[in-house]
């Protein structure tokens, strides 16, 4: 982790990054309603597709490359009930980094 | 001083979304910092980027497999975007050129959820004001985080754990739906078994599409 992320290529990969990125980002409110008839397959999965992306992320963060920490899956597990129990959001991310935060100094 | 209760819940989501997005850009700025990125060019990504996850997927990627391998790694992370495009741009009403691109650079996770949640007609107001919000925390932290990274220690602070917090928390509405937990339960595990066999980035967005025809058989199940 001692390497430089700098230079021409850094700054030309980072504004294809965000000239890609705005493109997603922008395509929908470009192109889609104002009027227009939206398809039903389309609408369908702009409402599926969010929730598929987000669970495999939180799998991939939690037991991707790596393996799993103790800490780690003790935080998330502590995120997940206090989602279970309808705690605010921000309660959710305190409960999970404090969590792993108190486990990770003493040493779990 | 009376406002209408739907306001005051508004802005206190804002606020709570705002202060947990400025936790990562603290957890990122300092690790791109740490990573051997110049704060210029975290600023820089955190400006024509702006959406976290991927920023941090370039970060990581362009560190051992170069800054093209790095941004294409972030457009695939980025793809789900179009979905949340897709469910706001019906709801965004009529609008200049302009002002649904500007609808779409305020576009985040968290900007869409907060936005898709609530009446049709006050959806670019609150996408604007959470996406706004966001920005300006997002901004701030990560240049912070880009300049004190070495005093902040990320995993001390647990603050690596704020990602998979945010995204269950996110999840949240979608897990009380039948059709929302299988589709997380075919996506998740699709994903960690990808993970050994696909360049980075890519098992989140194919686990993603495998999930779909589930997903959406389950959806059209429920209607009549």
């Amino acid at each position: 982790m001692s390497g430089v992320i700098a230079g021409p290529g850094v700054v030309g990969g980072l504004l294809l990054l965000g000239l890609g990125t705005l493109a997603m980002k922008a395509a929908g409110p470009v192109l889609v309603g104002g009027g227009r008839r939206v398809p039903a397959g389309l609408l369908a999965a702009g409402g599926v597709l969010p929730t598929a992306l987000l669970a495999a992320l939180v799998a991939t963060d939690v037991l991707g490359a790596g393996g799993p920490e103790p800490a780690r899956l003790a935080g998330v597990a502590v995120a997940a009930a206090a989602v279970a129990l309808r705690a605010p959001f921000v309660v959710v991310v305190l409960a999970a980094t404090a969590t792993t935060a108190v486990l990770r100094a003493l040493g779990a | 001083m009376s406002r209408p209760p739907d306001g005051d819940r508004l802005t206190a989501r804002v606020l709570t979304v705002a202060v947990a997005v400025g936790a990562f850009g603290l957890a990122f700025g300092s690790a791109a910092a740490a990573a051997g990125m110049p704060p210029a060019l975290v600023v820089l990504s955190s400006v024509v980027v702006f959406a976290g996850a991927s920023q941090f997927a370039f970060v990581a990627v362009a560190a051992v497999a170069g800054p093209l391998a790095g941004a294409l790694s972030g457009l695939l992370l980025n793809v789900r975007l179009i979905a949340f495009g897709v469910a706001l741009g019906p709801r965004l009403g009529p609008g200049s050129l302009g002002a649904r691109v500007l609808d779409g650079y305020l576009t985040t996770d968290e900007s869409a959820a907060i936005a898709l949640d609530g009446p049709p007609e006050g959806t670019r107001r609150r996408l604007r004001l959470a996406g706004a919000a966001v920005g300006a925390a997002w901004l701030m932290t990560t240049a912070a985080g880009a300049l004190g990274g070495a005093v902040l220690d990320v995993r001390a602070l647990g603050l690596d754990v704020a990602f998979p917090a945010t995204f269950l928390a996110l999840l949240a509405p979608a897990l009380r739906t039948r059709g929302g937990r299988a589709t997380a339960l075919v996506a998740g595990p699709a994903a960690v078994a990808l993970v050994p066999v696909l360049p980075a980035g890519l098992p989140v967005l194919v686990a993603g599409l495998l999930a779909l025809p589930l997903g959406l058989r389950l959806a059209a199940g429920r209607a009549p």
